[in-house]
């Protein structure tokens, strides 16, 4: 990111120097940035040291997200037309998303795709779209990302806009079959071999897309694209319900080595979880 | 959640069950203490972290996620919690009572 916004500020320097030269887009929008990460960081100190939940709701009104998504929308404005204006609205948009502000977010969103498509910037885009079904809607989400993988120039936009149209696509094939009643002796909670859909089949495409031409491209959770988008592949073909678990070896707590395969005969829970 | 499992493997003591943790929060030193804090009983695999070799083989990327499994070693529910996974796991128990013909 730093290194895309100082080579973007490079690319917009002006020739001749005036006597008091305007401050760069880039320069602004790098400085919001900064300035919204470091409230963000105090905002969340204060939020761990909260005692009770009283404090905490009390603290959670000072959310900075709301107040600097008005700056970031107010700069992508005032520089629409340049590089800089693309990094403003998908901080608009990532901030609307977060705070459930769906105007703002679909004001972002159709503003990217209208007149930024092609910008570098989409990338950080791409995983945003992961979680804003709830605020701009999946289906739409979608079609976001099928217009940049279509469209983009970039391989590190299309590579998040191939894995998360996949990732899309099979938590929209997955909450459809949520709702069966467990306890009926019907497989429930999750997919079966059965209900390979049309939806999953476009999904694994995307995937071996992804795997295949992606595996050089950072993913920003760690890894990178390609790893990511095998580790789904691995999911559709052995965890799925219906299917032998893959056996693993780990140890445990005292040291004592075990392998899922030791607990045949039992019916097993297994349960990945973090104290956090 | 953990009120929940903790009554129901005490519950289920000595039926064919087992609920085995894939913990995430650190090194065997660290789960541990965790396990004492929150009086955890059952076997918890130290994965080390989110990013750890079975939370990555499994693919797994939200925390929890759950995983039942019959006798057989077959999954048959996946993110079943509280009275879901109770109800599951009763009935891949009863499987075991009576197999199916």
């Amino acid at each position: 990111m730093l290194l895309e916004l100082t080579a973007t500020l490079l690319a917009l320097s002006p020739g001749p120097a005036p006597q008091d030269p305007p401050i760069e887009p880039a320069a602004r929008l790098e400085a919001l940035v900064e300035r919204f990460k470091d409230a963000q960081q105090a905002f969340f100190k204060r939020l761990r040291a909260a005692e009770d939940d009283e404090q905490r709701t009390a603290i959670f009104e000072e959310n900075p997200g709301p107040e600097f998504l008005k700056e970031f929308r107010a700069l992508a404005e005032e520089v629409e037309g340049t590089e800089p204006a693309a990094g403003a609205w998908v901080w608009v948009f990532r901030l609307g998303t977060q705070s459930s502000s769906a105007a703002d977010a679909k004001q972002a969103l159709e503003t990217l795709l209208a007149k930024h498509v092609e910008s570098p910037a989409l990338a950080e885009l791409a995983p945003e779209l992961e979680y804003a079904g709830h605020v701009v809607g999946q289906e739409r989400c979608a079609q976001a990302l099928r217009t940049m993988r279509e469209r983009s120039p970039h391989s590190a936009v299309r590579a998040g806009a191939t894995f998360y149209l996949a990732t899309n696509l099979l938590a929209q094939g997955r909450r459809s079959f949520v709702a069966i009643e467990v306890g009926t002796g019907q497989k429930t909670g999750g997919w079966t071999q059965a209900q390979s859909s049309e939806v999953r089949t476009e999904a694994r495409k995307l995937l071996e897309e992804c795997a295949a031409q992606f595996m050089e491209v950072d993913h920003p959770y760690g890894r990178t694209y390609g790893q990511a988008a095998k580790g789904f592949l691995f999911e559709l073909d052995h965890l799925q319900v219906g299917m032998v678990a893959p056996d693993f070896e780990c140890t445990d707590a005292d040291g004592v080595k075990f392998k899922l395969s030791d607990y045949r005969g039992k019916v097993v829970v297994v349960d990945f979880w973090g104290d956090w | 959640m953990l009120p929940h499992e903790k009554e129901l493997v005490e519950r289920l003591k000595d039926k064919p069950f087992a609920l085995i943790g894939i913990n995430s929060d650190g090194d065997a030193e660290t789960v541990k203490k965790i396990l004492a804090k929150n009086e955890i009983t059952w076997r918890n695999a130290i994965d080390g972290s989110t990013g750890g070799p079975l939370a990555t083989q499994w693919n797994v990327n939200g925390w929890p996620t759950i995983y039942v499994i019959d006798a057989k070693g077959v999954i048959r529910y996946r993110d079943v919690r509280d009275q879901a996974m109770e109800d599951a796991v009763m009935a891949l128990l009863a499987e075991v009572a009576a197999p199916a013909k």
